[in-house]
């Protein structure tokens, strides 16, 4: 017999018994087959042979899967049927753990959303990583003076004098700007003036036009798609006008997408650059006068020390011609697009932006009710214990390992929490709209369906169904079933204890951020009732931008005063509330000190109508023509600060412009909001258009009105604005609104904490609820032995809840001294406050002890009021 | 006294015949010899897996052989129960058997 070598076996099918009948490795059986295999194909070929492997291998995979998975879905049906039995016998409680676990996660969903959203700022543009901003720094005198914008100069030099700079863009961000569209007029927000290079360097996809020219030449407009379609409608934008300040007609010459919210440079519509820089007159400018915002695209793994390596050269061609006039030393600072939004260098003239601190509060809140929300499931499951100890008795009997029993109730926590998972998806959804509308928030709809925010939402179903099924699991597989069947289990003391402890820890977290909430509304309180030292009521603000209507404001003013509802009228520069700052020299004993205050720009009568008071000199008056370009007024801060006893008449001085005198003294008011405290300001004069002196033209007219008939003066006033001024819409504000929106952030802390310490108290009263019901189930024979002695069922209420008592009273102890910490933290922000105020620490520990009697009390009563027949007879 | 099922007995004793070569396949094939049928090798392992739990069997590893693909052999060898439960049913046979002629012939007469 000539023997030829016989290939092997089908090789993939070897593999595959191999992985599915492992065999501790050794694969006698396996062998087995292959033997035959070989003999069989000595018979009868290969072929044969191989087909023969191949079946064999096939039937046994087959059944043995078959088997399998016919045993799986029996123990599955088992264990769905005994956890739908449990859920029918006690719909209460598990009613309860899912409301809980539903808000926790629907809390955690939506904070996700908001962590997304401003974690990925500024992230759409796919160049992020290589775009800076280019800041200045201007030191003076050694100290640093630092400005998020530029000077337009400054882009087209450094992209002149570095040739490894790729582009550069300009944004002015304008803020409002006024639209005349098919003769209507209105302001438009969020339009800014920009390169062309905006389209190439930043992500903003162009829907129409052409990305060469669209924004090349002077008098064009990009418009973002919800724009284009809320003017023009379903009409081609395309060259349409529109006419902006009632001077230049735009062309619109293209439409961008709408560009996420989470941007630092909000964005409605791009003017092009050239339009307010006609004829590059800007390159001109010396580095020392800024306007907008610079960005440049550096190229990848740029090194900015190479950048500074080279800077002398440029310091020299432009900028050492100007040091001198200017007393300053120029610098640029480069900041990553990525890290704009949170920057906490403290540029001056800086975009809005966010606050860090902001992202980890909602961060720990989320934390924090994902816990209490577990901690309920735990407290739960393990009280139920008591409820289940047979069932877990007879499994083990049956043989049912350790290991099966804790996968079953891992099982049904990770069932319980995936409902509550869907539950939770479902109500975010619906929830979204309104919650954005009441706390400000820009999450949209569809990022609910972003994949990543699905599986972290996977990851944190998983998570809470492990974290809160798996000491219940394996506290419940540790009864011994001896005990278990013998009815001799009752719940361990460990284990009521670590219960108690369980609530009395969620009690701290509710209790403490109720505290919080109530000295934060106290504050936000104290703020807006707070005497500023002027009075903010019944002012309005009205927005002055053309200069023939500022030239005609004096007659206005005399027009207005002549109503007898209004008492004074004055204009001013610069947003209330905040002001700039400026440089001068003053006199003191070692000759003049130079200092950086707080200057306001101020009409004749500013101070009246602000209702400040004058304590020493005299205000702006007419009568002296020299108050324009010399008369100067301080507040008592800064005669303080610089130590003048005789403070009429002292000399200050700025660059070689300005060269005043103090004339008169303010009392101390609250210029900025109460975060910080008075600091010395300095009032000087409005000098006029035409005038090239800093402070040349008001921004603002201020008018004070009478209280009562308000309305029908700002009717009456409306009407001769309209007259003085018809290009433009008579839009204002009150005072005390734009005083009032200084303090939004804080309000928006104190909402989201609000909202926070509901849904802790909800959730902690659920966990109470079930404990309560538990300790009253528990006890209900001692109950109905004390009624047959005599006790009454209010007795019997109070006895049932001098238990809870105490662990709110630990609670409340380990609460108070917490929440201290945390709200003395956050009062540290401002320079006006209020004291820690006792009646308040006593009103929460009341209300807490309150919610927590009448939510104890609902079965406390229950069992009370049950005859105590029902519960003694069984014995 | 427990009795041995026939497909047992002819696994038992095809092991005792094959001496030291019983494993899976020659036991299998042995058993296909005498009854002229077809033993699927689930059949052949699952009778082989009861007789060794009824400790009529025991089973160790041999050395890796080449024609295997270099894997052991399971081979099973009788147990002294296995032994003394193979004669047990065998006398039980004989017994019944040696009632048998006669009355057979007795009936044959009729």
């Amino acid at each position: 017999m000539t023997k030829k070598p016989i290939p092997g076996p089908p090789p993939r099918w070897e593999r595959l018994l191999k992985r599915i009948f492992p065999d501790d490795g050794i694969f006698t059986t396996i062998g087995d087959l292959e033997e035959v295999y070989h003999s069989i194909a000595e018979e009868k070929g290969i072929s044969q042979a191989r087909l023969w492997y191949r079946m064999q291998a096939l039937k046994s995979i087959l059944s043995y899967k078959m088997n399998q998975f016919f045993w799986s879905i029996f123990m599955f049906k088992n264990y769905l049927l005994f956890t739908s039995r449990l859920i029918k016998r006690d719909k209460f409680h598990y009613f309860l753990n899912f409301m809980g676990l539903a808000t926790g996660i629907a809390c955690s969903i939506i904070i996700m959303l908001f962590l997304r959203n401003e974690l990925t700022f500024d992230q759409h543009h796919e160049k992020a990583d290589r775009i800076y901003r280019v800041s200045s720094n201007y030191v003076t005198s050694g100290k640093p003076l630092l400005y998020a914008v530029a000077s337009p100069a400054l882009g087209p030099r450094l992209k002149e004098e570095y040739p490894e700079i790729e582009d550069f863009v300009r944004i002015i961000s304008q803020g409002e700007i006024l639209f005349k569209i098919d003769n209507q007029r209105f302001y438009q927000e969020d339009i800014i003036l920009a390169d062309p290079s905006i389209l190439k360097v930043f992500t903003y996809p162009l829907l129409q036009g052409d990305i060469e020219t669209c924004l090349k030449g002077p008098d064009q407009v990009v418009l973002t798609e919800t724009l284009a379609q809320r003017y023009f409608g379903n009409d081609n934008p395309l060259g349409k006008t529109i006419q902006i300040e009632n001077q230049n007609d735009l062309k619109v010459t293209g439409v961008i997408k709408d560009p996420p919210q989470n941007s630092h440079i909000p964005l409605a519509g791009i003017i092009s650059f050239a339009t307010v820089d006609r004829n590059q007159q800007t390159l001109g400018w010396p580095m020392y006068e800024v306007l907008g915002y610079t960005y440049v695209l550096f190229p990848e793994n740029y090194d900015l020390a190479a950048f500074y390596e080279k800077f002398p050269a440029f310091y020299e061609k432009y900028c050492s011609k100007h040091e001198e006039a200017y007393g300053q030393v120029y610098e640029p600072i480069f900041l990553k697009l990525k890290d704009i939004h949170y920057n906490t260098i403290g540029f001056r003239a800086e975009q809005p932006l966010g606050n860090r601190s902001y992202l980890y509060a909602f961060f720990f809140i989320g934390i924090f009710i994902l816990i209490l929300a577990c901690i309920n499931y735990i407290n739960l499951a393990t009280a139920r214990a008591s409820t289940r100890v047979r069932e877990i008795g007879m499994k083990k009997v049956l043989g049912s390992q350790k290991r099966n029993l804790v996968l079953q109730l891992l099982g049904e926590s990770l069932l319980v929490s995936f409902a509550a998972m869907i539950f939770a998806y479902g109500t975010v959804l619906l929830a979204l709209k309104p919650l954005n509308q009441r706390l400000n928030l820009n999450l949209e709809t569809g990022m609910l369906f972003n994949p990543v925010l699905i599986a972290a939402v996977c990851g944190l179903f998983v998570l809470i169904g492990m974290a809160s099924g798996i000491y219940p699991a394996f506290y419940l597989s540790a009864i011994k079933s001896v005990t278990a069947i013998s009815g001799g289990f009752r719940s361990s003391r460990k284990g009521v204890r670590i219960r108690r402890l369980l609530v009395a820890f969620q009690f701290v977290i509710s209790i403490g951020v109720i505290i919080i909430t109530l000295f934060m509304n106290r504050q936000i309180e104290f703020m807006r009732s707070r005497d500023l030292g002027f009075k903010q009521e019944n002012v309005v603000m009205i927005r002055l931008r053309d200069n023939d209507v500022i030239q005609k404001i004096p007659e206005f003013k005399e027009e207005l005063l002549r109503h007898p509802n209004i008492v004074s009228a004055a204009t001013g520069l610069g947003r209330p509330g905040v002001p700039n700052t400026g440089l001068y020299r003053f006199e003191s004993k070692d000759g003049m000190e130079e200092h950086n205050f707080w200057v306001f720009w101020a009409g004749y009568d500013y101070l009246q109508t602000l209702g400040t008071e004058i304590v020493a000199g005299r205000d702006f008056d007419p009568s002296f023509t020299t108050d324009p370009q010399k008369g100067i007024i301080v507040n008592e801060t800064l005669v303080r600060f610089l130590g003048w006893e005789e403070p009429i008449g002292k000399r200050i001085t700025q660059g070689n412009h300005t060269d005043g005198n103090v004339i008169g003294v303010v009392k101390d008011f609250n210029f900025t909001s109460l975060h910080n405290k008075i600091e010395p300001i300095l009032i000087r004069m409005i000098t006029g258009p035409g005038s090239n002196l800093p402070g040349a033209s008001p921004s603002f007219l201020m008018v004070r009105i009478k209280g009562e008939s308000l309305t029908d003066t700002l009717v009456w006033l409306e009407e001769r604005w309209n007259k003085l001024s018809p290009n433009r819409p008579f839009v204002f504000s009150f005072l005390d609104e734009s005083f009032d929106r200084l303090y939004d952030a804080d309000r928006r802390q104190n909402r989201l904490v609000k909202i926070f310490s509901y849904i802790c108290i909800i959730i902690s009263c659920l966990g109470l609820l079930g404990l309560s019901s538990f300790t009253s189930l528990r006890r209900t024979k001692e109950v109905a032995i004390r009624k047959v002695l005599g006790a009454s069922a209010a007795q019997i209420v109070l006895t049932l809840f001098r238990e809870i008592f105490f662990l709110i009273a630990l609670a409340l102890v380990i609460a108070i001294p917490i929440s201290m910490v945390f709200i003395n933290m956050w009062l540290g922000n401002f320079a006006y406050k209020t004291g820690i105020n006792f009646i308040i620490l006593g009103a929460a520990a009341l209300g807490a002890l309150l919610v927590a009697f009448l939510t104890a009390s609902y079965h406390s009563t229950k069992v009370a009021l049950t005859n105590p027949a029902q519960n003694l007879r069984h014995e | 006294m427990k009795l041995l099922s026939r497909p047992e007995e002819l696994f038992l004793l095809a092991i005792w015949k094959l001496q030291d070569n019983a494993y899976a396949v020659t036991i299998r094939d042995q058993v296909n010899k005498i009854t002229g049928k077809t033993w699927s090798f689930g059949a052949t392992f699952i009778t082989l897996e009861r007789l060794v739990k009824k400790r009529y069997l025991s089973s160790y590893l041999s050395e890796p052989t080449q024609k295997r693909g270099g894997r052991s052999k399971r081979m099973y060898e009788l147990t002294r129960e296995g032994i003394k439960s193979l004669l047990e049913i065998k006398k039980l046979q004989d017994s019944m058997w040696d009632d048998i002629p006669r009355l057979s012939l007795s009936a044959a007469k009729k």
